[in-house]
């Protein structure tokens, strides 16, 4: 479980987060949603610390992750990210990509950390690219690899920050699909994203983030009949 | 030059040290009959100025390359608000400290640094002409690429590092497995420059009687007044030695994917 307790951030003295208080439950999808510009990425951001508070807390199974025993390789061993960018090693090949990591920082035998990289590139149909250059993949092969090296540290809570904002529609739907059917397992998955179609159709809870605030907190359905103003304007548009 | 020097010195004698030799006597049958004089009285020399010079040039672009990656590395890191004081204090420190070399060696002559390294220290060290011109050329390079490599590390997609790090390698394994390859293979022509413009520079040791190509060349033309023909035969030589290490630079370049080598004419 990951808690947020009156979590603010600010950026040259612009606050783009202000006293967040919201529980990322285990084994559920989570999505935010939101206009652009209203702190979603830095709140995903600061689950692994890419992002440092300015105040407040962030418990993940009860523990501050700001406390001092807790080592930052640890808690991103259990806390994997996908990018909007995707993010891939542009100097190793697909199958290294996925091998580094798990050689490196689980430190896993080559053998090892080969099976886990085949098994993983099946599960998002890119295990004919194992050998390709990364630089020759399409975004939607890019991301679906970088899933899948996520996926391969087999992390407890995976963050999706906008994976299928740099995709154009044929490419995202390869992408919402592998993320569609790993919503189906018992994974805590935080998703920011602006396909609300989407959001709706795979979350389990949605957070509505506007200037830096939390306007709701809910299931899909709850969210579908909320009746403020700018909720209903924002998902009016989105949905149709 | 010992220790680093002895496996060098056995592979080029073993190597260059023929081929060279091979040549100056082909040059010798077809040159004229000045140069003849110049080539078989002085060709060994030639042969060990050569192993001189290529010899600081190379190690000392490799240790140059060893301290501009250790320097641009602390030059690179971050201080976050959450730092502790004294973190943010050392870092500043170290980067300041940085900054004074960098300017300081790329700002002065490295014939300049040369006088001053051999004559300051020599008496401290008991530093052999040799070891202090490799210990010149390599901080003179290392203030050199030090910028180049930090240029190579912001050259990184940031988001690269931020996807390494999040997988949870260390910021140390994603500097030498992420950043650094990348980083290199991106600067590999400035660094193959410096190593070009090394073999040239070099000349310069002269002045603390490091016996490279031109301390040869001048000390073999004075004994028997013949400057114009040695110092044509020394020209002959750096150029075949530029033109083919950049041949070379440039294929090792090409398997990398990396920009082309061109001889550049000086620091």
């Amino acid at each position: 479980m990951i808690e947020f307790k009156n979590v603010s951030k600010s950026f040259s003295n612009k606050e783009v987060l202000k006293h967040i208080n919201i529980t990322f439950e285990d084994g559920k999808v989570t999505t935010i949603i939101g206009p652009s510009g209203t702190g979603k990425s830095t709140l995903i951001r600061m689950v692994n610390r890419l992002e440092e508070l300015d105040d407040g807390e962030i418990l993940f199974d009860g523990k501050n992750i700001y406390d001092k025993d807790v080592k930052l390789v640890d808690l991103r061993k259990k806390i994997g990210m996908v990018f909007q960018s995707f993010n891939l090693f542009t100097n190793l090949s697909v199958l290294n990509n996925i091998t580094l990591p798990l050689r490196k920082v689980l430190k896993l035998k080559k053998q090892e950390a080969i099976d886990i990289a085949v098994s993983e590139l099946e599960k998002v149909g890119m295990a004919d690219y194992i050998n390709s250059k990364v630089t020759t993949l399409s975004g939607g092969q890019k991301q679906r690899v970088a899933i899948a090296r996520t996926l391969s540290m087999n992390p407890e809570c995976i963050l999706f920050d906008e994976p299928t904002s740099a995709l154009d529609p044929l490419m995202s739907k390869e992408v919402l699909d592998v993320i569609k059917k790993l919503s189906e397992n018992e994974r805590t998955m935080i998703l920011v994203t602006h396909e609300m179609k989407f959001a709706m159709e795979i979350s389990d809870r949605i957070v509505f983030l506007n200037e830096g605030e939390v306007l709701f907190y809910g299931t899909p359905d709850e969210l579908k009949s909320s009746d403020n103003e700018i909720i209903r304007k924002f998902i009016g548009n989105t949905l149709d | 030059m010992g220790i680093i020097f002895f496996p060098y010195e056995w592979f080029f004698d073993h190597t260059f040290g023929y081929i060279f030799k091979a040549l100056f006597f082909l040059l010798s049958k077809i040159l004229p009959k000045a140069f003849i004089t110049v080539l078989t009285r002085y060709g060994s020399m030639f042969v060990s100025g050569i192993k001189m010079t290529l010899g600081v040039s190379l190690f000392g672009t490799l240790f140059g390359l060893i301290i501009a990656i250790i320097l641009a590395s602390i030059r690179n890191i971050k201080i976050k608000k959450r730092d502790p004081l004294i973190k943010k204090i050392v870092v500043r420190f170290f980067d300041t400290l940085i900054k004074v070399y960098v300017t300081i060696f790329r700002g002065t002559p490295m014939m300049v640094q040369a006088m001053i390294i051999y004559y300051g220290l020599v008496g401290l060290l008991h530093f052999s002409p040799g070891e202090a011109g490799l210990i010149v050329v390599s901080i003179n390079t290392g203030a050199y690429l030090t910028e180049v490599i930090k240029k190579g590390i912001d050259s990184v997609d940031y988001g690269q590092i931020e996807a390494s790090l999040s997988l949870g390698m260390s910021p140390f394994l994603t500097l030498t497995h992420i950043v650094f390859p990348q980083a290199i293979k991106n600067q590999m022509a400035s660094i193959g420059n410096e190593f070009v413009i090394n073999i040239k520079d070099t000349s310069v040791l002269n002045v603390i009687g490091c016996a490279e190509m031109y301390f040869v060349l001048k000390t073999s033309a004075s004994y028997d007044y013949t400057f114009m023909e040695t110092m044509l035969v020394g020209a002959l030589i750096y150029l075949l030695l530029t033109l083919s290490v950049t041949k070379i630079l440039s294929f090792i370049d090409k398997k990398l994917g990396a920009p082309k080598v061109e001889i550049l004419s000086s620091n």
